[in-house]
């Protein structure tokens, strides 16, 4: 994670703004057979704060980690945490269905989604929040977007299938970002015209696109690449600080 | 009698009248027409199925275009330690 933190601060010196986005599952190992460590929980948080991310999805870990939400972990990583299908457990888990905002010009609406199939398939105990059905959920929220973004994203927290099914389902989403369970990184793939992606697990890679926006819907993808984190890119300091790396 | 020759006159003069003034109404209309064609022509479409398109006066500004980067990561499952590659 701390190479992660000093690969983005690289990008962002070469680049300037971008944007940074997470599909979930960030905060702990949902299919660890142990129990939650919070203060752990409390340490990566801060860190994905320290990094600065736009916004991150909703996986199995956000909703595992919400009962430990009283050890201020929703505050530190100082991220909207979307989730357009969810119902519920705002006091226990704070999300957001979308956020929009300009990015190099580009005015962007990111709008989140948690499979009911996959978070039910997580042993999560009562976080008083539910995941609907995401197609409507989606459908609903789009329509309120459209109009103020060029380019729309999805953060969807499920299954690559899933993914191409809303894909192929829904108007408008120019990028869907999926998260769950890629050891390795995925081809992006193209349905219609959305552009599906899939970086690989446990923190090993960073997914990177260029795009040239032209006006809402018109998008085209100059660079499309995943980028391993290799040993040659350092830790950063700060954030290797935060996770307390020292000390192991 | 010269009641009859007046009466005559001020007739002939309301008809001369009348003719100009539908004389310079047909030549307006005419001449207008002739010389401005119709008052607005529709462009055609670029697949060129006669389909009207929008004049490019009144159509929606095109957006400079931009570049944005997207930075994106999923499912590290709360790892911290540096992770083992093969890199």
């Amino acid at each position: 994670m701390a190479r992660r933190a000093s690969y983005i601060k690289q990008v962002r010196q070469a680049e300037g703004q971008i944007l940074l986005l997470d599909a979930g599952d960030e905060l702990l190992d949902p299919e660890a057979n142990q129990s939650i460590d919070g203060k752990k929980v409390v340490r990566v948080a801060r860190a994905l704060g320290a990094m600065h991310y736009d916004a991150v999805a909703a996986g199995e870990a956000e909703l595992l980690a919400a009962g430990l939400s009283e050890n201020g972990w929703a505050e530190a990583i100082q991220t909207p945490i979307l989730g357009a299908n969810l119902q519920g457990g705002d006091g226990l888990l704070p999300h957001l269905p979308y956020i929009s905002k300009v990015v190099s010009g580009v005015r962007v609406a990111v709008i989140g989604a948690l499979s009911p199939e996959v978070a039910s398939a997580a042993a999560i105990p009562d976080s008083g929040t539910q995941a609907d059905p995401m197609s409507r959920a989606l459908a609903e929220q789009l329509g309120q977007v459209r109009p103020e973004a060029d380019l729309i994203v999805l953060l969807l927290h499920g299954t690559f299938e899933e993914g191409q099914a809303l894909a192929a389902e829904l108007e408008g989403v120019d990028v869907v970002i999926v998260g769950h369970r890629a050891l390795l990184p995925r081809t992006s793939t193209r349905i219609g015209d959305t552009l599906l992606v899939q970086v690989g697990s446990e923190g090993k890679y960073v997914g990177r696109l260029k795009l040239r926006v032209s006006g809402p819907g018109r998008v085209a993808v100059l660079e499309d690449e995943q980028v391993l984190l290799k040993p040659t890119i350092p830790d950063d300091p700060i954030v290797a600080s935060l996770l307390d790396l020292g000390n192991r | 009698m010269g009641r009859k020759v007046q009466a005559s006159r001020l007739r002939m003069k309301l008809l001369y009248l009348t003719c100009a003034v539908a004389s310079l109404i047909l030549i307006l209309t005419v001449g207008c027409t002739e010389n401005n064609g119709p008052s607005e022509v529709l462009p055609v479409s670029a697949n060129g199925f006669g389909e009207a398109v929008q004049p490019a006066a009144t159509a929606p500004s095109t957006p400079t275009p931009h570049e944005i980067t997207l930075l994106y990561t999923g499912d590290s499952r709360g790892a911290t330690e540096p992770v083992k590659t093969c890199g």
